[in-house]
């Protein structure tokens, strides 16, 4: 199987048993496995609230009428399913390092995908350089299981141009889909900046839970350059002459902690979920232990 | 050690450095993204600009060479230890223009310096003689490796009033460089020597370097002054001044004229650059005496901002010409206003002559001077002459003249007050005398066939030395008298030259450098004299010498100012004494030292004694170019 690739059978085992958290109120299309905390149809009993001009005879408790005279309409938790938008970014500077950030980032999206749809959830997927392109769904289902997993192991980098992540961003941000669980997988290095694309993905409401993760690969962390060197950008193809010393090294390290402080500090002010990972940490680990941690999945 | 080649070496560091980044090969790498790299680097620049620059081998490498050639252009020595030593004559100028202020000192100050520095770089075996120059080379230490002596000698070493005469110091040099094996000589000096085309063989013998780290600085000074009886108005008399700016700008100069202690005239002069500009003071109601003329200003060599010049008297020279009538001469001493003239035919002159006694001669003699016109008596009377176009049998030592037809003037003595103001050219003469020249012979005019116009002195018994002025030639002969505007000043300056000589009556002014002669009158008692000493400006008491004339001499006068002859405390005359030089108030140093075939360049630093260890930075800087090309090479891969 083409998309299994991604996940190995021993993964997958451990994963079945697995489901997608949110702690916000979610607001599915139609009813899923999970309660919501909207009142809804499900057997599973929530409040009675006065009965009013077109409300549905059906639930209307005729026991309480009986004894009070009043008519009650009872109310129900909803089941609703839960969405997860997964915004994977695929741009040049993606595809780099070893173990290489666009495969991590494609394994992330497979096993949560995966995790969603076994549990009926409503998956999509959204890829993005300078553009967004929606890959797949939303859908849901096991049914859908083969295509997802066959279509996030065809996703490769565009070689195209530099990074967008604003405008990207702002493309999902305005469709359609509202609430649910949005996870952006991407290296941040956009020279625009990171905010104003997080702010769009802010302005989906407050319904949905959004995870960031930040994924660099060990070379960037660490890299491993001395001498005098011109640094080509993979993306954009602009040089930097520099004359690498353990100075400027250890410089080059303060100002990515600095970095991914900025996305931390900003983030979590504002209720994202910021995990960064080297891409040297074994993927199992990550989905199994980090995300679990962090209350993406149970 | 100069600063110029690292002051050089200094200006091309970052061209040097430009040329390291130009010719760094980097190594493409391609990077996710190089946004944090720029972060980094840019806040790296702003903390540390310079640590760019750390730990770039290939750069220090780079940097470490240019250090090595800055030190082998420094041309550093050690003293050298072993081996055979070197003979060193250093030759230090301290003629007047020496004392000239430069920003560190005055110029015999950096002189000084620059022998201090050779003593220094001496090694254990090295040698070295010290002489000072100026118109006079006085040695100051024999051959010696005493530093301690050496250094002492050179701190001693005194500016002095005299002009330069390199040409004398390179003779002395040379012949007492001839006893030495492979002796090299240092003249250290401020630049100014003038041509001196007539030392070529002796030079090209030598191992001969010039040192001087002189700059050429702007001067004005006084080259010439005299006195004069004007020519516009008779009994007038004037002190001529010639004030010269050998600057590069103009300049305004106020220059004051004093009689005695007393300021009687001022005037207000600009003087063009590079020209000069003479100066008329009228000093008809001073009778005798010292006048002064100084130069109100500041600069670089205040000695010859100040000039003397000795008043007398004016006196009426009498003139006695024997020979055949000469319409040009009775015109020509009918003209000069200082001067009565008769004439006698030459049998006349004979029998006045044969008549008197010589005791009666010198009392009162017919005339102060004689001139001869054609025809010469058999032997010299006891008389300053002008012999033209004949001569009396020349004194002991002289060859009998030749003859030359069509002679053509070559050159003449201009420093002699006979001809002054005088040139010679364009004149046409039919034949002349021609003479031999020798002792006690001194030529005026020389022409392609030898000397056509000189001066003798006859020593007669009984009497001084008695000059006398051999024309060689018949001047009706030749164009002279013809419009050639020499022949009034000839007749004018001979005259007056040997009216005084008798007298006592001494030059206006005497430059630094040469003798003070005074002549006693007879009555003056000799045993007197024989005590009398000259006393210089500065308070320095010499003995005066004395020829078997009488005549008392000092050979040599090195101080500007006054000097006075005195007897028993008691001034019996004095001299005023000026530098008066151009070429030393000149202070523009030459780059060269002319030697009219061939030049030899001035150096500004000093090469020590000792081993040169230049080649061997040189050759350092050589292997670690190696080095760096092999670093390259290899990082470039």
């Amino acid at each position: 199987m083409k998309g299994r690739r991604l996940l190995d059978e021993d993964f997958i085992s451990k994963i079945e048993q697995l489901e997608l958290v949110s702690r916000k109120i979610i607001s599915g299309a139609v009813k899923g496995d999970r309660l919501s905390k909207k009142r809804g149809h499900s057997n599973e009993f929530a409040d009675f609230r006065p009965y009013a001009a077109g409300d549905d005879l059906r639930f209307l408790d005729w026991n309480v009428y009986a004894r009070l005279d009043r008519l009650f309409l009872k109310l129900f938790l909803e089941e609703e399913d839960l969405s997860l938008t997964i915004l994977l970014d695929r741009s040049a500077s993606m595809d780099f390092g070893s173990p290489n950030k666009l495969e991590y980032s494609k394994k992330i999206a497979a096993a949560l995908g995966y995790i969603g749809l076994i549990n009926q959830d409503r998956v999509q997927l959204s890829v993005f350089a300078q553009v967004s392109r929606p890959l797949f769904g939303p859908a849901r289902g096991r049914r859908q299981l083969q295509r997802f997993l066959d279509i996030v192991e065809s996703i490769d980098a565009d070689g195209g141009g530099s990074t967008n992540l604003e405008r990207s961003c702002r493309e999902v941000a305005f469709s359609r889909q509202r609430g649910g669980i949005l996870l952006l997988l991407t290296d941040f290095l956009d020279r625009a900046g990171f905010e104003k694309a997080l702010k769009y993905l802010l302005a989906r409401g407050r319904s949905t839970e959004i995870f960031a993760i930040h994924l660099l690969s060990p070379q960037e962390i660490e890299p491993n350059l001395t001498g005098d060197l011109r640094l080509v950008d993979v993306e954009d193809g602009h040089a930097s002459e520099v004359s690498i010393h353990s100075a400027v090294l250890k410089n080059y390290r303060r100002t990515l902690e600095a970095f991914c402080e900025e996305i931390r500090s900003y983030s979590s002010s504002r209720g994202i979920h910021y995990v960064f990972t080297s891409t040297a940490l074994p993927f199992d680990k990550l989905v199994l232990e980090f995300l679990r941690r962090r209350g993406l999945i149970r | 050690m100069s600063l110029i080649p690292v002051f050089w070496l200094l200006v091309f560091l970052p061209a040097l450095v430009a040329l390291y980044f130009l010719k760094l090969k980097r190594k493409d790498i391609l990077v996710s993204s190089t946004l944090l790299w720029k972060r980094s680097l840019e806040d790296f620049r702003v903390n540390a600009p310079f640590q760019k620059l750390r730990r770039n081998w290939l750069l220090l490498l780079q940097l470490f060479v240019f250090l090595l050639l800055i030190f082998a252009a420094w041309r550093p020595r050690v003293a050298a230890k072993l081996g055979a030593g070197r003979s060193l004559i250093v030759l230090v100028d301290n003629s007047a223009s020496t004392s000239a202020k430069e920003n560190e000192g005055t110029r015999l100050e950096l002189e000084k310096g620059e022998a201090l520095e050779l003593v220094h770089g001496m090694g254990d075996a090295d040698r070295m003689a010290l002489f000072s120059f100026s118109s006079k080379t006085t040695p100051r230490e024999p051959l010696t490796g005493d530093k301690a002596r050496l250094e002492s000698r050179i701190k001693e070493i005194e500016a002095t009033a005299l002009p330069t005469d390199l040409g004398q110091a390179l003779r002395v040099v040379g012949s007492y460089s001839e006893a030495l094996t492979s002796p090299e000589v240092c003249v250290i000096g401020d630049g100014c020597y003038g041509g001196l085309s007539l030392l070529q063989s002796e030079v090209k013998r030598m191992n001969i370097k010039f040192l001087g780290k002189s700059t050429a600085l702007d001067n004005a000074g006084i080259t010439e002054i005299d006195v004069r009886t004007s020519f516009e108005a008779e009994k007038k008399t004037e002190v001529f001044a010639l004030v010269e700016n050998f600057g590069r700008s103009p300049a305004r100069i106020t220059a004051s004229f004093s009689l005695g202690d007393e300021l009687k005239d001022a005037r207000e002069v600009e003087v063009p650059a590079g020209g000069s500009i003479p100066i008329l003071f009228d000093a008809s109601t001073f009778k005798e005496g010292i006048a002064a003329v100084s130069l109100d200003r500041e600069d670089a060599l205040p000695l010859d901002n100040r000039a003397w010049v000795q008043i007398s008297p004016p006196k009426q020279v009498s003139v006695l010409v024997v020979g055949k009538p000469n319409p040009w001469i009775d015109a020509v001493l009918k003209a000069t206003s200082s001067v009565g003239f008769q004439r006698l035919a030459l049998g006349e002159f004979a029998s006045l002559l044969s008549s008197a006694t010589p005791g009666e001669l010198e009392k009162t003699p017919p005339a102060d001077v004689l001139i001869f016109d054609r025809e010469a008596i058999s032997s010299p009377p006891p008389l300053p002459a002008i012999y033209l176009g004949c001569q009396p049998p020349l004194p002991p030592g002289l060859d009998p003249p030749g003859t030359k037809k069509l002679p053509v003037v070559v050159d003449w003595d201009r420093a002699h007050p006979v001809n002054r103001f005088l040139v010679y050219t364009d004149l046409y003469i039919e034949e002349s005398a021609v003479f031999r020249g020798g002792e006690g012979y001194r030529s005026l005019v020389d022409s392609d066939g030898g000397s056509i116009l000189g001066l003798v002195r006859y020593s007669l018994p009984g009497h001084r030395a008695i000059p006398a002025i051999l024309v060689g030639f018949d001047i009706l002969k030749s164009n002279w008298p013809l419009g050639h505007y020499s022949f009034p000043i000839f007749f004018s300056n001979a005259i007056a030259w040997l009216g005084s000589s008798l007298e006592g009556a001494r030059k206006a002014s005497t430059r630094t450098g040469e003798p003070l002669l005074y002549y006693p009158s007879p009555g003056e008692g000799l045993e007197a004299l024989s005590r009398a000493m000259f006393r210089s400006p500065g308070g320095h008491e010499f003995s005066a010498a004395r020829e078997a004339s009488g005549t008392l001499v000092l050979s040599s006068v090195e101080e500007a100012g006054v000097y006075d002859l005195v007897v028993d405390g008691k001034a019996l005359a004095r001299f005023p004494v000026g530098l008066l030089s151009a070429s030393e108030s000149r202070l523009t140093p030459s780059p060269k030292v002319d030697f009219g075939d061939f030049t030899i360049e001035v150096s500004s630093t000093v090469e020590a004694g000792g081993r040169e260890l230049w080649k061997w930075f040189a050759l350092g800087a050589l292997l670690f170019l190696f080095i760096e090309w092999q670093v390259y090479n290899r990082r470039a891969l």
